[in-house]
Protein backbone atom coordinates (compact mmCIF):
# COMPACT_ATOMS: atom_id res chain seq x y z
CA UNK A 1 0.00 0.00 0.00
CA UNK A 2 1.06 3.09 -0.95
CA UNK A 3 1.00 6.39 1.53
CA UNK A 4 -1.51 9.34 0.27
CA UNK A 5 -0.43 13.22 1.72
CA UNK A 6 -1.91 14.91 4.05
CA UNK A 7 -3.09 17.29 1.57
CA UNK A 8 -5.19 14.42 -0.54
CA UNK A 9 -6.64 13.50 2.87
CA UNK A 10 -7.70 16.46 4.15
CA UNK A 11 -9.82 17.52 0.38
CA UNK A 12 -11.28 13.24 0.55
CA UNK A 13 -12.91 14.05 4.25
CA UNK A 14 -13.60 17.83 3.18
CA UNK A 15 -15.79 15.78 0.33
CA UNK A 16 -16.97 13.51 2.42
CA UNK A 17 -18.07 15.97 5.01
CA UNK A 18 -19.95 18.63 2.79
CA UNK A 19 -21.47 15.41 1.49
CA UNK A 20 -20.22 16.20 -1.91
CA UNK A 21 -21.58 13.93 -4.75
CA UNK A 22 -21.07 13.97 -8.71
CA UNK A 23 -23.68 15.88 -11.03
CA UNK A 24 -26.14 13.31 -12.90
CA UNK A 25 -24.74 13.00 -16.43
CA UNK A 26 -28.18 14.10 -17.51
CA UNK A 27 -27.48 17.21 -16.17
CA UNK A 28 -24.73 18.32 -18.19
CA UNK A 29 -26.66 17.15 -21.39
CA UNK A 30 -29.54 19.41 -20.00
CA UNK A 31 -27.68 22.26 -19.88
CA UNK A 32 -25.35 21.85 -22.97
CA UNK A 33 -28.45 21.67 -25.35
CA UNK A 34 -30.04 24.62 -23.74
CA UNK A 35 -26.94 25.81 -24.83
CA UNK A 36 -28.00 25.15 -28.23
CA UNK A 37 -31.17 26.33 -28.26
CA UNK A 38 -30.47 30.07 -29.14
CA UNK A 39 -28.01 28.93 -32.21
CA UNK A 40 -30.54 26.75 -34.01
CA UNK A 41 -33.51 29.51 -33.52
CA UNK A 42 -30.84 31.89 -34.48
CA UNK A 43 -30.08 29.75 -37.94
CA UNK A 44 -34.35 29.13 -38.39
CA UNK A 45 -34.68 33.03 -37.98
CA UNK A 46 -31.39 33.45 -40.87
CA UNK A 47 -33.32 30.70 -42.83
CA UNK A 48 -36.88 32.58 -42.44
CA UNK A 49 -35.42 36.10 -43.64
CA UNK A 50 -33.79 34.29 -46.50
CA UNK A 51 -37.01 32.68 -47.46
CA UNK A 52 -38.28 36.25 -47.45
CA UNK A 53 -35.48 37.68 -49.49
CA UNK A 54 -35.75 34.71 -51.83
CA UNK A 55 -39.58 36.05 -52.16
CA UNK A 56 -38.95 39.28 -51.99
CA UNK A 57 -36.52 38.48 -55.40
CA UNK A 58 -38.90 36.15 -57.43
CA UNK A 59 -41.62 38.30 -56.76
CA UNK A 60 -40.51 41.75 -57.62
CA UNK A 61 -43.21 43.39 -58.74
CA UNK A 62 -45.68 42.16 -55.99
CA UNK A 63 -43.53 43.81 -53.65
CA UNK A 64 -43.57 47.15 -56.01
CA UNK A 65 -46.71 46.43 -55.82
CA UNK A 66 -47.27 46.56 -52.02
CA UNK A 67 -45.16 49.75 -52.05
CA UNK A 68 -47.33 51.45 -54.71
CA UNK A 69 -50.55 50.53 -52.64
CA UNK A 70 -49.54 52.73 -49.86
CA UNK A 71 -48.68 55.74 -52.00
CA UNK A 72 -45.04 55.78 -51.74
CA UNK A 73 -44.96 55.76 -48.12
CA UNK A 74 -41.30 55.76 -46.97
CA UNK A 75 -42.70 53.68 -43.75
CA UNK A 76 -43.54 51.10 -45.71
CA UNK A 77 -40.87 50.78 -47.97
CA UNK A 78 -38.79 50.07 -44.50
CA UNK A 79 -41.14 47.45 -43.84
CA UNK A 80 -40.83 46.16 -46.78
CA UNK A 81 -37.73 45.28 -46.64
CA UNK A 82 -36.39 42.20 -44.36
CA UNK A 83 -35.06 44.65 -41.98
CA UNK A 84 -36.53 43.80 -39.13
CA UNK A 85 -35.47 40.23 -39.53
CA UNK A 86 -31.76 41.17 -40.12
CA UNK A 87 -31.61 43.26 -37.02
CA UNK A 88 -33.07 40.40 -34.84
CA UNK A 89 -30.47 37.36 -36.62
CA UNK A 90 -27.90 39.94 -35.66
CA UNK A 91 -29.45 40.29 -32.25
CA UNK A 92 -29.47 36.53 -32.13
CA UNK A 93 -26.46 35.52 -33.56
CA UNK A 94 -24.68 37.33 -30.99
CA UNK A 95 -25.75 35.64 -28.21
CA UNK A 96 -26.00 32.24 -29.05
CA UNK A 97 -22.42 32.61 -30.26
CA UNK A 98 -21.31 33.56 -26.61
CA UNK A 99 -23.41 30.79 -25.97
CA UNK A 100 -21.92 28.54 -28.16
CA UNK A 101 -18.39 29.17 -27.03
CA UNK A 102 -19.64 27.90 -23.21
CA UNK A 103 -20.35 24.54 -25.00
CA UNK A 104 -17.92 21.40 -25.38
CA UNK A 105 -16.15 22.34 -28.16
CA UNK A 106 -17.42 25.50 -29.32
CA UNK A 107 -14.69 27.66 -27.83
CA UNK A 108 -12.32 25.48 -30.29
CA UNK A 109 -13.87 27.73 -33.45
CA UNK A 110 -13.54 31.85 -33.50
CA UNK A 111 -16.66 33.99 -33.93
CA UNK A 112 -16.15 34.23 -37.33
CA UNK A 113 -16.21 30.59 -38.06
CA UNK A 114 -19.30 30.43 -35.90
CA UNK A 115 -21.17 32.82 -37.83
CA UNK A 116 -19.96 31.71 -40.94
CA UNK A 117 -22.07 28.20 -40.64
CA UNK A 118 -24.67 29.55 -39.23
CA UNK A 119 -25.26 32.05 -42.01
CA UNK A 120 -24.49 29.54 -44.67
CA UNK A 121 -26.83 27.06 -42.65
CA UNK A 122 -29.32 29.96 -43.17
CA UNK A 123 -29.21 30.31 -46.65
CA UNK A 124 -29.34 26.55 -47.46
CA UNK A 125 -32.40 25.81 -45.34
CA UNK A 126 -34.30 29.10 -46.57
CA UNK A 127 -33.70 28.50 -50.06
CA UNK A 128 -35.15 24.67 -48.93
CA UNK A 129 -37.98 26.72 -47.50
CA UNK A 130 -38.83 28.72 -50.12
CA UNK A 131 -38.78 25.92 -52.60
CA UNK A 132 -40.73 23.84 -50.15
CA UNK A 133 -43.59 26.77 -49.73
CA UNK A 134 -43.79 27.99 -52.66
CA UNK A 135 -47.05 26.80 -53.93
CA UNK A 136 -48.71 28.18 -50.83
CA UNK A 137 -46.63 31.39 -50.67
CA UNK A 138 -48.36 32.14 -54.70
CA UNK A 139 -51.73 31.14 -52.81
CA UNK A 140 -51.10 33.71 -50.20
CA UNK A 141 -50.64 36.19 -52.56
CA UNK A 142 -53.25 35.10 -55.15
CA UNK A 143 -55.92 35.67 -51.63
CA UNK A 144 -54.01 38.91 -51.15
CA UNK A 145 -54.91 40.16 -54.84
CA UNK A 146 -58.62 38.67 -54.41
CA UNK A 147 -59.50 41.98 -52.48
CA UNK A 148 -56.93 44.37 -53.94
CA UNK A 149 -56.72 47.59 -52.88
CA UNK A 150 -57.44 50.66 -55.62
CA UNK A 151 -54.27 51.41 -55.20
CA UNK A 152 -52.93 47.81 -56.39
CA UNK A 153 -55.58 47.34 -58.82
CA UNK A 154 -54.63 50.37 -60.47
CA UNK A 155 -51.14 49.52 -59.95
CA UNK A 156 -51.37 45.35 -61.29
CA UNK A 157 -53.17 46.42 -64.05
CA UNK A 158 -50.66 49.15 -64.90
CA UNK A 159 -47.56 46.72 -64.94
CA UNK A 160 -50.11 43.70 -66.32
CA UNK A 161 -51.75 45.27 -69.11
CA UNK A 162 -52.37 41.73 -70.97
CA UNK A 163 -53.98 40.28 -68.06
CA UNK A 164 -56.38 43.79 -67.50
CA UNK A 165 -57.57 42.69 -70.95
CA UNK A 166 -58.35 39.36 -70.11
CA UNK A 167 -60.07 40.22 -66.87
CA UNK A 168 -62.15 42.93 -68.62
CA UNK A 169 -65.67 42.22 -68.34
CA UNK A 170 -66.82 40.47 -70.98
CA UNK A 171 -70.44 40.92 -72.07
CA UNK A 172 -73.25 38.82 -71.22
CA UNK A 173 -74.52 37.68 -74.30
CA UNK A 174 -77.41 35.87 -72.83
CA UNK A 175 -78.97 39.18 -71.49
CA UNK A 176 -78.17 41.08 -74.90
CA UNK A 177 -80.41 40.42 -77.80
CA UNK A 178 -79.06 38.47 -80.49
CA UNK A 179 -78.71 40.69 -83.49
CA UNK A 180 -79.27 39.38 -86.75
CA UNK A 181 -76.36 38.29 -88.69
CA UNK A 182 -76.17 40.23 -92.08
CA UNK A 183 -76.12 37.55 -94.66
CA UNK B 1 -3.65 2.89 -2.55
CA UNK B 2 -3.21 -0.33 -4.19
CA UNK B 3 0.11 -0.05 -6.56
CA UNK B 4 -2.20 -1.47 -9.41
CA UNK B 5 -4.18 1.46 -9.65
CA UNK B 6 -1.13 4.44 -10.20
CA UNK B 7 -0.32 2.74 -13.50
CA UNK B 8 -4.14 3.63 -14.72
CA UNK B 9 -4.01 6.91 -17.19
CA UNK B 10 -6.25 9.97 -15.92
CA UNK B 11 -8.99 8.94 -18.18
CA UNK B 12 -9.15 5.62 -17.01
CA UNK B 13 -9.59 6.58 -13.54
CA UNK B 14 -11.94 9.22 -14.30
CA UNK B 15 -14.03 6.34 -15.62
CA UNK B 16 -13.21 4.31 -12.91
CA UNK B 17 -14.15 6.76 -9.55
CA UNK B 18 -17.45 7.31 -10.64
CA UNK B 19 -17.80 3.61 -8.82
CA UNK B 20 -15.14 3.50 -6.47
CA UNK B 21 -14.03 6.85 -4.99
CA UNK B 22 -10.24 5.02 -4.21
CA UNK B 23 -9.98 5.68 -8.15
CA UNK B 24 -10.70 9.46 -6.88
CA UNK B 25 -8.09 9.48 -4.40
CA UNK B 26 -5.28 8.51 -7.27
CA UNK B 27 -5.99 11.34 -9.43
CA UNK B 28 -6.13 13.81 -6.38
CA UNK B 29 -3.01 12.52 -5.18
CA UNK B 30 -1.09 12.61 -8.86
CA UNK B 31 -2.51 15.97 -9.06
CA UNK B 32 -2.00 17.86 -5.93
CA UNK B 33 1.77 18.52 -6.43
CA UNK B 34 1.45 19.75 -9.90
CA UNK B 35 -1.43 22.27 -8.97
CA UNK B 36 0.47 23.34 -6.13
CA UNK B 37 3.31 24.46 -8.09
CA UNK B 38 0.34 26.22 -10.48
CA UNK B 39 -0.89 28.38 -7.54
CA UNK B 40 2.23 29.00 -6.65
CA UNK B 41 3.79 30.40 -9.51
CA UNK B 42 0.23 32.29 -10.49
CA UNK B 43 -0.14 33.81 -7.15
CA UNK B 44 1.05 34.88 -3.85
CA UNK B 45 -1.15 32.95 -2.01
CA UNK B 46 0.14 31.60 1.66
CA UNK B 47 -0.33 28.14 2.27
CA UNK B 48 -3.76 27.95 3.98
CA UNK B 49 -4.90 29.85 0.74
CA UNK B 50 -3.30 27.07 -1.49
CA UNK B 51 -4.49 24.58 0.62
CA UNK B 52 -8.37 25.97 0.68
CA UNK B 53 -7.99 26.43 -3.29
CA UNK B 54 -6.95 22.62 -3.99
CA UNK B 55 -10.02 21.71 -1.45
CA UNK B 56 -12.18 24.13 -3.70
CA UNK B 57 -10.55 22.63 -6.87
CA UNK B 58 -10.92 19.22 -5.98
CA UNK B 59 -14.70 19.48 -4.83
CA UNK B 60 -15.51 21.17 -7.83
CA UNK B 61 -13.89 18.36 -10.01
CA UNK B 62 -15.28 15.65 -7.72
CA UNK B 63 -19.18 17.14 -8.31
CA UNK B 64 -18.84 18.15 -12.00
CA UNK B 65 -16.80 14.94 -13.07
CA UNK B 66 -19.46 13.72 -15.41
CA UNK B 67 -19.24 16.52 -17.21
CA UNK B 68 -15.58 15.94 -17.90
CA UNK B 69 -15.59 15.32 -22.24
CA UNK B 70 -13.06 12.52 -22.91
CA UNK B 71 -11.55 14.67 -26.16
CA UNK B 72 -10.16 16.73 -24.27
CA UNK B 73 -6.68 15.50 -21.90
CA UNK B 74 -8.21 15.52 -18.52
CA UNK B 75 -5.19 17.64 -17.14
CA UNK B 76 -6.65 21.02 -19.55
CA UNK B 77 -9.55 20.00 -17.59
CA UNK B 78 -8.35 19.88 -14.12
CA UNK B 79 -6.07 22.75 -15.05
CA UNK B 80 -9.20 24.98 -16.53
CA UNK B 81 -11.06 24.15 -13.23
CA UNK B 82 -7.59 25.62 -11.27
CA UNK B 83 -7.67 28.41 -13.29
CA UNK B 84 -11.12 29.74 -12.90
CA UNK B 85 -10.58 29.06 -9.53
CA UNK B 86 -7.86 31.21 -9.77
CA UNK B 87 -9.60 33.80 -10.95
CA UNK B 88 -12.25 33.92 -8.26
CA UNK B 89 -9.75 33.98 -5.70
CA UNK B 90 -8.31 37.01 -7.33
CA UNK B 91 -12.09 38.64 -7.79
CA UNK B 92 -12.76 37.77 -3.73
CA UNK B 93 -9.19 39.01 -2.80
CA UNK B 94 -9.59 42.03 -5.16
CA UNK B 95 -5.87 41.81 -6.15
CA UNK B 96 -4.09 41.93 -9.10
CA UNK B 97 -2.89 38.86 -10.46
CA UNK B 98 0.85 38.38 -9.65
CA UNK B 99 3.00 35.42 -10.79
CA UNK B 100 5.59 34.50 -8.70
CA UNK B 101 8.22 33.34 -10.61
CA UNK B 102 11.00 33.90 -8.08
CA UNK B 103 11.58 30.55 -7.82
CA UNK B 104 12.80 30.42 -11.72
CA UNK B 105 14.61 32.78 -11.99
CA UNK B 106 17.82 31.16 -12.67
CA UNK B 107 15.87 29.82 -16.14
CA UNK B 108 13.87 32.36 -16.72
CA UNK B 109 15.63 34.30 -19.76
CA UNK B 110 15.77 30.87 -21.26
CA UNK B 111 12.20 30.08 -21.06
CA UNK B 112 11.14 32.84 -22.17
CA UNK B 113 13.46 33.57 -25.16
CA UNK B 114 15.27 31.22 -27.37
CA UNK B 115 17.83 33.44 -28.63
CA UNK B 116 21.21 33.81 -27.29
CA UNK B 117 20.86 37.67 -27.42
CA UNK B 118 18.82 37.74 -25.13
CA UNK B 119 20.23 35.27 -22.87
CA UNK B 120 23.20 37.72 -22.62
CA UNK B 121 21.36 40.48 -22.38
CA UNK B 122 19.73 39.22 -18.94
CA UNK B 123 22.53 37.47 -17.15
CA UNK B 124 22.89 38.81 -13.68
CA UNK B 125 20.59 38.34 -11.14
CA UNK B 126 19.63 41.74 -11.39
CA UNK B 127 18.46 42.03 -14.75
CA UNK B 128 16.64 38.05 -14.63
CA UNK B 129 14.56 39.96 -11.76
CA UNK B 130 14.00 42.69 -14.04
CA UNK B 131 12.63 40.46 -16.23
CA UNK B 132 10.13 38.81 -13.46
CA UNK B 133 8.88 42.32 -13.40
CA UNK B 134 8.57 42.93 -16.54
CA UNK B 135 6.29 39.49 -16.61
CA UNK B 136 4.13 41.30 -13.57
CA UNK B 137 3.34 44.08 -15.63
CA UNK B 138 2.13 42.20 -19.05
CA UNK B 139 -1.70 42.31 -19.30
CA UNK B 140 -3.44 39.80 -17.14
CA UNK B 141 -4.28 38.00 -20.27
CA UNK B 142 -0.32 37.83 -21.45
CA UNK B 143 0.71 36.79 -18.04
CA UNK B 144 -1.50 33.58 -18.01
CA UNK B 145 -0.49 32.58 -21.29
CA UNK B 146 3.10 33.02 -20.83
CA UNK B 147 2.94 30.84 -17.50
CA UNK B 148 1.01 27.80 -18.76
CA UNK B 149 3.40 28.29 -22.26
CA UNK B 150 6.40 28.06 -20.79
CA UNK B 151 6.54 27.52 -17.13
CA UNK B 152 4.01 24.61 -17.01
CA UNK B 153 5.29 23.80 -20.59
CA UNK B 154 1.63 23.15 -21.51
CA UNK B 155 1.45 22.76 -25.59
CA UNK B 156 -1.24 25.39 -27.86
CA UNK B 157 -3.95 22.96 -27.96
CA UNK B 158 -3.74 22.16 -24.11
CA UNK B 159 -3.88 26.14 -23.58
CA UNK B 160 -6.40 26.50 -26.05
CA UNK B 161 -8.25 24.30 -23.76
CA UNK B 162 -7.68 24.99 -20.11
CA UNK B 163 -8.02 28.69 -21.88
CA UNK B 164 -11.69 28.16 -23.57
CA UNK B 165 -10.13 30.29 -26.69
CA UNK B 166 -9.60 28.70 -29.97
CA UNK B 167 -6.15 27.78 -30.89
CA UNK B 168 -5.40 30.16 -33.20
CA UNK B 169 -5.84 32.98 -30.36
CA UNK B 170 -2.96 31.33 -28.25
CA UNK B 171 -0.61 31.52 -30.97
CA UNK B 172 -1.52 35.38 -31.41
CA UNK B 173 -1.73 35.97 -27.71
CA UNK B 174 1.66 34.64 -27.14
CA UNK B 175 3.35 36.73 -30.36
CA UNK B 176 2.03 39.90 -28.59
CA UNK B 177 2.46 38.95 -25.24
CA UNK B 178 6.45 38.41 -25.98
CA UNK B 179 6.15 42.04 -28.03
CA UNK B 180 4.82 43.62 -25.33
CA UNK B 181 7.76 42.40 -22.74
CA UNK B 182 10.39 43.31 -25.22
CA UNK B 183 8.54 46.47 -25.05
CA UNK B 184 8.09 46.77 -21.34
CA UNK B 185 12.09 46.00 -21.11
CA UNK B 186 13.00 48.12 -23.47
CA UNK B 187 10.66 51.30 -21.46
CA UNK B 188 13.20 50.41 -18.59
CA UNK B 189 16.64 50.70 -20.06
CA UNK B 190 17.53 47.23 -20.37
CA UNK B 191 18.82 47.49 -23.89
Amino acid sequence: MEQISDTTKNILSAIQDKHVTPRSRWYFVLRNSILWVPGVVTTLLGAYTVAGVVYGIMHVEIVQGRVQSTGGNPLFYIATMPLLWVASFGLFSLVSIILLRKTHNGYRHTTLQLLSISVASSIVIGILFYAVTQDSDDNTVNTYYRYPTQHQKEYYERIFPAERMIRQEQPDRQSQPVAPIAL
Amino acid sequence: MPPSLTTLTDEQLVIECKKDQQHFAVLVERYVPKLTHYIRRRSLATSDDIEDLLQNIFIKVYRNINEYDTSLLFSSWIYRIAHNEMIDWYRREKRRTTLSLDDEAQDIVSKLFTDDDHVTRFSNAEQKQMVIDAVNKLDEKYKDILLLRFFEEKSYEEIADILTVPPGTVAVRINRAKKQLEKILTKHGTN
